[in-house]
């Protein structure tokens, strides 16, 4: 009796291995020892422990602020546009109307671009004298902007291209919550001559509130881990007008070669990251309805 | 039973993955030297035919490169791998990550080789050797080191009229104004034409624009930097007034270089080096290359990677591999090595005889884009080496960005911020 179960256990633990030796050595591993390296200082070979000496210079770190502030900015331009607007296309979507997968496959295609290819096609777009952007301001009579060169534009414009790029995921999932609601609330409201605004406000957005969830608090957590589209289009610049906490980061341990401070801003990162869905799951979700 | 088997068949797996399959005829009873580069394209295929013809005429010695791709990378890379003893024997490295490899101890100072065979050093370029001495010792030896030149569209001078390359920076300034504004040469294209283009986040424009109007960068020992004088305030003045005044405009990265290709921009600054890049995509109008300009001085600044030895890891740093190390340096700049290299890559050659060797004489012959680099190479400088200062650059160059991107911005303002940033970074710790 005894040996069957070792054996269940065994055969089980043959199925999760190769996967549970991945997700150990390349995440957890690295994970607690960037924590454990956020107590040290020097980089190189010899490191000397520091306690939370890295931590308490973040306090009075000017650029760590800045790059904070950065990132606030972005998560707030990039989150609320995206919900809006995914939620916009999928009702579209989800009605019915010809060359339906045509809109489906262009809407989810620059979500399976690679991030550094697309960056590199909006880097031409954004571009000052011959960009698209641009020429199409220039057509209607605006004067053109120069949008990886201006600070107050370079944000924006890396939000605009997250937008984009984002936004075909959140479609998928919106169109996968929209068709999940039975047809007869619909039928039934209609029958008790509730037009479309009502609905939809009070049938469509309660019955999806579970993905609008999900997808308030997924969005959230990679907008505060945006790097890849600053790396490629400005390296945190002009100035340092898009240096993001994750580029901060990097510029700190790949350019500076500071581990220490870098793994505790990286620490900071996550704790600011569960502190934020913490509280999105305990204020936020109380809107949320649950249909069983 | 069967499942048991499962366990070790995945296992099995596992432990294949992580170790890879070990063992090698090749490098049976031969001294393995690992090299890690970033020298990507056709600089690998050159390096690695050089690298070929080493171990041919030396049976004993195996040199293995491993590219990694670009600088970046193999700065990742090489951190990583210093983390835990697991260095390669030689590797490419800037100065700013030698200093750091210098004080973690990790280097194999190429002294004492030098001390130990009384090299001659006479024949290397004083500035090739000088830009390797740290802590009053030479701790690395030059590899790839590029000379910035001016590359030139003389379909657009020509059309424009301008009689000469310009040669100091009010006739640079000039010639970019005569090409933004030049009737004849913005319909000669499609596109609108201005005078150069240049990324304000390389700190390098600004650096040899200061060195040229008669200034310096810092003080000998690096501890002190002069970068709000009168003669950094010409250089940002004259990044300024080329973009305010609409002669020229930002890129990033290499783009310039793009820029100059498309026909868009006359004139830019930009390494040796990117010849060999630009003529891979193909140049479709009459070009030339030409030095720097200058105001007071003449002044070029090299950059590139040097290479080094490493102590620290016993399987690839042991006596015998690091000697190996070393002849396979000294081969490679030895007099036609260097010249062979320099002509298949536009690096400079190290050594001041490979200039009189015969490859060499028939390449300028053959190519005078080339000559511009070589007669600049008396006059070579490089920048400060510390980490500090490659931290310092990084700030410098984020914000002359911020500068030349604002709409009115005060010269004496940003001077200042830099000045007393790039200082407290200097004399921080």
């Amino acid at each position: 009796m005894k040996n069957k179960k070792l054996k269940k256990l065994l055969s089980a633990l043959c199925y999760i291995m190769p996967g549970a030796m991945i997700i150990l050595t390349f995440h957890f591993i690295p994970i607690f020892y960037s924590l454990y390296y956020s107590f040290f200082k020097g980089g190189l070979g010899k490191k000397t422990f520091v306690g939370i000496t890295n931590y308490s210079e973040l306090i009075t770190d000017a650029d760590f602020w800045l790059s904070l502030k950065n990132t606030v900015f972005y998560v707030i331009g990039t989150v609320p546009t995206t919900i809006v607007l995914s939620l916009i296309i999928a009702l579209l979507l989800n009605s019915k109307i010809k060359g339906l997968s045509i809109y489906r496959t262009i809407y989810y295609l620059p979500v399976i671009t690679s991030i550094n290819a697309v960056s590199l096609v909006w880097k031409w777009l954004y571009n000052t004298h011959n960009g698209l952007l641009n020429s199409m301001l220039e057509f209607i009579g605006l004067n053109p902007i120069s949008w990886l060169f201006d600070k107050n534009w370079a944000m924006i414009a890396i939000i605009i291209m997250s937008i984009w790029k984002g936004l075909g995921y959140n479609v998928i999932i919106f169109l996968a919550g929209l068709q999940g609601i039975p047809k007869q609330l619909y039928e039934s409201a209609e029958i008790d001559g509730a037009g479309l605004w009502h609905q939809f406000r009070n049938i469509t957005i309660p019955m999806i509130s579970p993905v609008t969830f999900f997808v308030f608090v997924m969005s959230t957590i990679s907008s505060f881990q945006v790097f890849a589209q600053v790396y490629m289009m400005t390296q945190g610049g002009p100035g340092k007008a898009t240096t993001v906490i994750v580029y901060h980061l990097y510029d700190k341990a790949f350019q500076k070669f500071e581990l220490g401070g870098s793994s505790a801003i990286a620490f900071v990162l996550f704790l600011i990251i569960f502190a934020m869905t913490m509280f999105q799951r305990k204020i936020a979700e109380k809107k949320v309805h649950y249909s069983n | 039973m069967k499942k048991y088997f499962n366990l070790i068949f995945v296992v099995a797996i596992v432990l294949f993955a992580i170790t890879g399959c070990g063992g090698n005829p090749e490098e049976d009873g031969k001294t393995v030297v690992t090299f890690w580069h970033a020298m990507g394209g056709q600089l690998e295929t050159t390096l690695t035919n050089m690298i070929d013809q080493f171990n041919k005429e030396n049976p004993d010695i195996l040199v293995k490169p491993q590219c990694m791709g670009n600088y970046q990378t193999l700065s990742q890379k090489l951190m990583a791998a210093s983390q835990v003893g697991n260095n390669p024997t030689i590797a490419q490295a800037y100065e700013a990550w030698t200093q750091n490899f210098i004080d973690a101890g990790i280097v194999e100072p190429i002294q004492s080789y030098i001390d130990k065979e009384k090299m001659d050093l006479t024949d290397f370029y004083s500035v090739m050797i000088d830009n390797n001495i740290f802590n009053d010792k030479i701790y690395s030896f030059p590899f790839n080191k590029s000379m910035p030149v001016l590359y030139v569209n003389m379909d657009m001078l020509k059309t424009a009229g301008i009689k000469k390359i310009p040669e100091t920076h009010d006739e640079l300034m000039k010639a970019y104004e005569i090409l933004s504004t030049n009737k004849a040469v913005q319909t000669m294209y499609a596109n609108p034409v201005k005078g150069t283009a240049f990324s304000a986040r390389d700190a390098w424009n600004f650096f040899c624009l200061l060195q040229q109007n008669g200034g310096k960068l810092t003080n000998k020992n690096e501890t002190e930097a002069y970068l709000n004088s009168e003669p950094s305030k010409k250089s940002l003045k004259f990044m300024l007034d080329t973009i305010k005044n609409d002669y020229g405009y930002l890129t990033q990265g290499y783009e310039h270089q793009t820029e100059f290709l498309a026909k868009k921009v006359g004139i830019i600054m930009s390494s040796s080096v990117s010849k060999s890049y630009m003529e891979n995509d193909k140049v479709t109008f009459n070009w030339a290359s030409a030095p720097l300009t200058h105001n007071k001085t003449k002044s070029a600044i090299l950059s590139g990677t040097n290479v080094l030895i490493f102590n620290n890891n016993p399987k690839t740093c042991n006596e015998k591999q690091k000697e190996a190390g070393w002849k396979f340096i000294k081969w490679f700049t030895d007099r036609d090595q260097t010249a062979h290299w320099s002509i298949e890559t536009n690096y400079m050659p190290v050594r001041k005889s490979s200039l009189k060797t015969e490859i060499m004489i028939a390449n300028i012959a053959k190519d005078p884009l080339i000559k511009a680099a070589l007669d600049q190479l008396p006059i070579a400088t490089f920048e400060p080496k510390s980490s500090k200062w490659f931290q310092c650059r990084q700030v410098i160059g984020e914000i002359l960005e911020e500068c030349l991107t604002e709409k009115n911005p005060e010269i004496n303002k940003y001077l200042e911020k830099i000045d007393t940033t790039v200082n407290s970074i200097l004399k921080g710790e």
